[in-house]
């Protein structure tokens, strides 16, 4: 193991902090029910909170899931600006960990989820000018209007984020 | 019962399932449940949809629908709809805010069912620190449940400044 990694002792919890850790993660997956976010990426995210950092063989050991889907879903967190990584010295592999504190790592998701907003937009309004092409044709009016009235609730949407960000961040 | 037909143009329905598509592998919807995230779209790119055409359109068991159907409309976020004169149903939306807003009102509501059991958990970690402290892992459980104890009553205030809205 290299030098770097969270050594296998230290990632097992024992006896009445285990089962602390567990009911944590239970906490994580319900909540995660409530949001469309599978099980797995809860899970997997909820021990990089606990944990702070650990590799995907840490993540295997500790939730039982195969390495592809422990990638899948570190290369999904990492898109959505949660988690990030960085590279153990003299090895291929890396060690894994939520952006910055609880705090600022729900910032710098609601900050993500507005770029991310942002992006979506304009790929709604290339194909928006896409759709003029089929101008009469069945459907081109509906799906018109609702693209525009996705556009204009992506906007609304994106005024939310900050200000859930501004309630956690107050004292 | 009748087969119900997309009434849509082919290049028309090529773009709508273009933007799904999209939309459903992008890092916002990507660590979200995709067959809940489908229908989803589809509803609000259609703005009214019967369960045969979200059948028609994603491919997915009427029995899978239904049941994502329900939890959708369970949670808030969508409305069912009966036509008149006919059996079928239609699910709609209000509006795009109302589904993000529904959505984090959810996810606050579980939280709050949490609150005291993390209470508790709290409580007997403090009762027991000179037993427990000093354990692997002691640190790491606290610091999580002293993040989201405080963080669970702001996002409650939030919850209700969303219902006043």
């Amino acid at each position: 193991m290299n030098s770097n990694q969270a050594p296998d002792h230290t990632i097992r919890f024992r006896g009445k902090i285990k089962d602390y850790e567990k009911t944590l993660i239970k906490f994580f997956i319900d909540i995660g029910k409530n949001k469309d976010t599978p099980a797995k990426i809860q899970e997997i995210l909820g021990y990089l909170i606990i944990h702070d950092k650990l590799s995907q063989s840490n993540l295997k050991e500790l939730t039982g899931y195969s390495s592809g889907t422990i990638s899948v879903v570190l290369g999904n967190l990492v898109e959505l600006g949660v988690v990030q990584k960085e590279r153990i010295a003299s090895s291929n592999l890396y060690l894994y960990s939520k952006v910055g504190d609880l705090p600022k790592m729900f910032e710098t998701s609601s900050e993500v989820s507005i770029e991310q907003f942002t992006l979506i937009s304009k790929f709604m309004e290339n194909k928006l000018n896409e759709l003029e092409e089929y101008k009469g044709k069945k459907g081109y009016a509906n799906l018109r209007n609702q693209i525009n009235v996705l556009l204009d609730g992506f906007k609304k949407v994106m005024e939310i984020a900050p200000s859930m960000t501004k309630i956690l961040s107050e004292n | 019962m009748e087969e119900e037909n997309d009434p849509y143009d082919d290049k028309v329905r090529k773009i709508e399932k273009e933007i799904v598509e999209h939309l459903i592998k992008s890092p916002i919807y990507s660590t979200r449940n995709e067959i809940t995230t489908k229908i989803l779209l589809y509803i609000m790119l259609r703005k009214e949809i019967t369960q045969h055409l979200l059948k028609h359109l994603t491919g997915y068991s009427s029995g899978k629908i239904s049941q994502e159907l329900n939890n959708l409309v369970d949670s808030g976020m969508i409305i069912r709809k009966k036509i008149p004169g006919i059996r079928r149903k239609v699910y709609t939306f209000e509006s795009v805010e109302k589904i993000s807003t529904a959505r984090i009102k959810n996810i606050i509501a579980a939280m709050l069912k949490w609150q005291d059991h993390l209470y508790e958990m709290k409580s007997e970690m403090d009762t027991k620190r000179s037993k427990l402290g000093a354990m692997n892992g002691y640190d790491n459980i606290m610091r999580v449940i002293d993040f989201y104890l405080p963080a669970i009553k702001k996002y409650e205030k939030f919850s209700e400044s969303l219902e006043i809205k």
